[in-house]
């Protein structure tokens, strides 16, 4: 009877391949014909796709939640006594799985996309449809012929092997859909941005429609680079949170430009600009999250990440790369001219040029972040030696340019549209910027020393202060006009201008966030000490004094049990117990880290080995600031879904089009 | 409808198509890399220590218990597949450098005991001891991610070779040759009278 279920599954997966096929034939069809009825048809076939797939999916997580070792990808990563949570998780635990998430997550937005936009994108929709379609039609053909989660052993083995360990953690569980999640999503905009092309549209129909698309693409992805961070942060144990690995990268690159996008739509909804730079950013963006998955599944570059490397599927990746990016950069080189509007940007000191100047450091940060990435594979190619691009590269090249993209968050938002001239913001940004040289000058005297952490500090506090005053004349503004108390003023301000205010919220999140990763790269404190009873180890503004070491026995373990006394300067005490432990069932020893969390940074300590009479090495880390990145985080995610609240405008298809 | 399309042509273009094209020819070339030879940061360094215990005995050896030799360290688990197909080279391997200053030596890597005893009762005991590292954390301070992984460390305690994935015979034969550790004996022959004798014996 199992063995049936996951049959099912796999002449779902199946039917949905025909179907993405019919789904694109019959959208042509519609067009060429010039016949509606093709196209209600096509999009049958995609809210079907939808749920052919979800029970697909479904087939395969029932199976690890029944153990059905039959089917071969259940009995690689799970066994019998695998929590029930890892097991439902253990879908993404490996190659073939994961694609099928990704799949889920395009033919579920994909059915969304259909239903939302039907009626008010008839013009539109049989391109989107096509789209989306054939995108599903090259991962359904990758899935079933390349990778295929359906396979039966038989007889079934008795039980599974395991999930791989390091996905056995909450963290990590969630890491991998929130990113898929942010970089299917941007498959939608893609698709209304290849419509656009390819019917010549150049109004701001397109960017209006998929901006709720965007930014919860952005927000998902965002989250899901955040994720990883957190769960290298807390369970790996090396005090680190990013470390500049190529599949960290991977995911990084969509991150900026897609982040450009999300400014730069904003000139053309508004002020009819930047046409072709904004369907060249998304079709980049969505390419690179293609290119995520490429490098991640191709084991084309060498990585902490590199899962079970085959080139015959990373052949088929790139094969695929290349054809969605032929035809949509030929499509942009086509057809591209015809979407330029009348309007050019006019004054370098405006709101426009501001978004230009922001979307140039984007894009040169994406740039770097790639070569970066690139350049040991092009060097091994080139001349067969093999070099790695090391952390301290990235960290000098993009610290620069992520000062200017805070300083333009700053000034951006506060300059108006079309014009602006130096004399007025000398006045708006006086204040802000006195501020910010005192901030700086004070922090170099408090021991911020390096010129781009004192820099940092200083436009942190710039950006802080210019956005206040702004939020702050307006709601005194509004309290003159209507005579209300500044909470009613500033409720209704944000209330009607959700996507100010949401761009408010996340930018105070970004600076918050940004406040743990300065903290956090400047004022690292790190030893590798060996310890006897009574020695003492400053860390941070800590005095850790380490006591003892005693074993302990704990339900279905035994530990070596480290005791340390930390003593801060205003007289605050408190004991800290990093330990090692030995499950003797399982013959596995476990170091679990011990950390005093705060506002203010975090005391990490980790065992090392033990050298008898007491004597333990012990890794001491003091990393400030740190809970600020995660607060910050969520701070964005408010300010994001706040954003959100505000629908897209109704732009039905102008008459004149629809008539031609 | 019957608007005439024109491509204007516009140096972007020229620069996109450039970029993609190299793009994709060089994923192209990485792709017909072999991808089992993956170099890692560690190569050069000296191998991290460590003190665990084995597998099979309550006794923790060191890493550094074996210096003056060359160590072969591989890292495997009872729940991977690719540690199945290259069992047997390992044993066989294992057997040939007997009597050569080459210490093979496993790492059985978040893995159970019961797992990883009844793998090798299976398929053959190593002739050489595993240590335990049940949670992983050597493998972190090898960066090991997949398994299985395995590393050549010289005499010296120095990693030169790391191979990623199915051992053959052949790349273990060419990584221990990278060690230098059979060469080693011949120059210690001619050095130390001692040896001498054992050799004309």
């Amino acid at each position: 009877m199992n063995g049936s279920l996951i049959e099912i599954g796999l002449g779902a997966t199946s039917i949905a391949l025909v179907l993405s096929v019919a789904a694109v034939v019959l959208s042509f069809l519609s067009l060429q014909r010039g016949a509606p009825a093709f196209l209600h048809s096509a999009r049958h076939a995609m809210i079907l796709n939808a749920l052919l797939i979800t029970l697909g999916c479904f087939t395969i997580v029932w199976s690890f939640v029944i153990k059905d070792f039959s089917v071969l990808y259940v009995a690689q990563n799970s066994n019998s006594q695998l929590p029930l949570l890892y097991r439902l998780t253990a879908l993404w635990g490996a190659h073939e799985g994961s694609l099928m998430l990704w799949l889920w997550f395009l033919a579920s937005f994909t059915a969304i996309a259909v239903l939302v936009h039907w009626k008010s994108h008839p013009l539109s929709m049989p391109y989107v449809i096509m789209t989306l379609a054939g995108l599903q039609f090259g991962f359904l053909v990758f899935i079933l012929f390349l990778s295929n989660p359906f396979i039966e052993v038989h007889p079934a083995m008795p039980d599974g092997r395991d999930l791989n360990p390091l996905l056995q953690d909450p963290g990590l569980a969630f890491h991998p859909p929130t990113l898929y999640m942010g970089y299917v999503a941007f498959s939608v905009p893609f698709a209304f941005a290849i419509a656009a092309l390819a019917r010549g549209q150049s109004g701001r129909e397109w960017v209006v429609t998929t901006r709720r698309w965007t930014l919860f693409a952005w927000v998902a992805l965002t989250s899901g680079i955040l994720l990883g961070g957190y769960w290298a942060y807390y369970e790996l144990g090396w005090g680190g949170y990013w470390a500049w690995d190529p599949v960290e990268n991977a995911s990084l690159m969509p991150w900026l430009t897609g982040t450009a996008f999300l400014h730069s739509i904003m000139a053309q909804d508004q002020r009819n600009l930047f046409q072709t730079w904004n369907v060249f950013l998304i079709i980049t963006t969505f390419g690179l999250s293609l290119l995520g998955t490429f490098l991640v599944r191709s084991g084309v570059l060498t990585s902490v990440h590199s899962f079970a490397a085959d080139p015959g599927r990373g052949a088929y990746i790139l094969g695929f790369l290349i054809v969605v990016s032929v035809i949509s950069y030929g499509l942009l080189i086509w057809r591209g001219n015809r979407l330029v509007g009348p309007h050019k940007v006019s004054n370098l000191v405006s709101r426009e040029s501001a978004l230009l100047y922001n979307n140039l450091m984007f894009v040169a940060a994406a740039v770097i972040v790639l070569t970066g990435t690139l350049y040991p594979l092009a060097i091994e190619i080139l001349t067969g030696e093999r070099v790695s691009v090391a952390a301290p590269y990235f960290n000098k090249v993009m610290a620069p340019l992520m000062l200017g993209i805070v300083l333009l968050m700053g000034l951006g938002p506060l300059i108006p549209w079309r014009k602006s001239n130096f004399a007025k913001l000398r006045k708006q940004f006086a204040l802000p910027a006195g501020l910010a040289v005192a901030i700086a000058i004070i922090a170099y005297f408090l021991g911020a020393t390096d010129i781009i952490a004192m820099l940092a500090i200083g436009l942190i506090g710039f950006v802080f202060a210019a956005t206040m005053m702004d939020i702050i004349a307006a709601v005194k503004a509004n309290m003159r006009v209507t005579e209300r108390s500044w909470s009613r003023s500033l409720s209704s301000l944000a209330m009607n201008n959700q996507r100010r205010y949401g761009g408010f919220i996340v930018h105070l999140g970004t600076l918050v966030l940004i406040i743990g990763v300065v903290g956090s790269a400047f004022f690292k404190e790190e030893a590798t000490v060996t310890l006897k009873p009574g020695d003492q180890v400053i860390s941070g503004p800590y005095v850790l004094t380490y006591k003892a070491i005693t074993p302990q026995k704990g339900p279905n373990y035994t530990e070596r049990m480290a005791f340390f006394e930390w003593k801060k300067d205003d007289g605050t005490t408190g004991t800290l117990t990093p330990s090692k432990r030995h499950y003797p069932v399982t013959s596995t020893v476990t170091t679990e880290a011990s950390i005093l969390s705060t506002m203010l940074g975090d005391l990490y300590v980790v065992l090392g080995n033990e050298h008898g009479k007491e004597e333990v090495t012990t890794r001491v880390f003091w990393n400030p600031l740190v809970n600020w990145i995660w607060i910050g985080w969520l701070i964005v995610l408010l300010g994001v879904f706040f954003a959100m609240t505000k629908k897209a405008p109704k732009i039905v298809t102008q008459p004149k089009e629809a008539l031609a | 409808m019957a608007e005439q399309t024109q491509i204007v042509i516009r140096w972007w273009h020229f620069a996109l198509i450039g970029v993609m094209i190299l793009m994709f020819v060089m994923f192209a070339a990485g792709l017909g890399r072999d991808t089992r030879f993956i170099p890692s940061p560690l190569i050069g360094k000296p191998a991290y220590d460590f003190k665990l215990k084995q597998l099979r005995a309550d006794k923790e050896i060191s890493l550094s218990d074996f210096k003056g030799t060359a160590v072969v360290l591989n890292f495997w688990a009872s729940w991977c597949v690719a540690c199945r197909d290259e069992h047997h080279v390992l044993l066989e391997s294992a057997k040939k450098y007997t009597g050569k200053p080459v210490q093979f030596l496993g790492v059985n890597s978040k893995d159970t005991k019961k797992a990883a005893i009844g793998f090798m009762e299976q398929r053959g005991f190593f002739p050489y001891p595993s240590v335990v590292d049940g949670q992983g954390r050597l493998g972190l301070e090898y960066g090991v991610y997949g398994m299985p992984e395995t590393f050549f460390i010289n005499e010296k305690g120095i990693i030169v070779a790391k191979h990623i994935g199915a051992l053959t015979p052949e790349i273990v034969e060419k990584n221990i040759g990278l060690t230098g550790a059979l060469e080693q004996r011949a120059v210690s022959i001619s050095d130390d009278a001692s040896s001498k004798k054992e050799v004309r014996q």
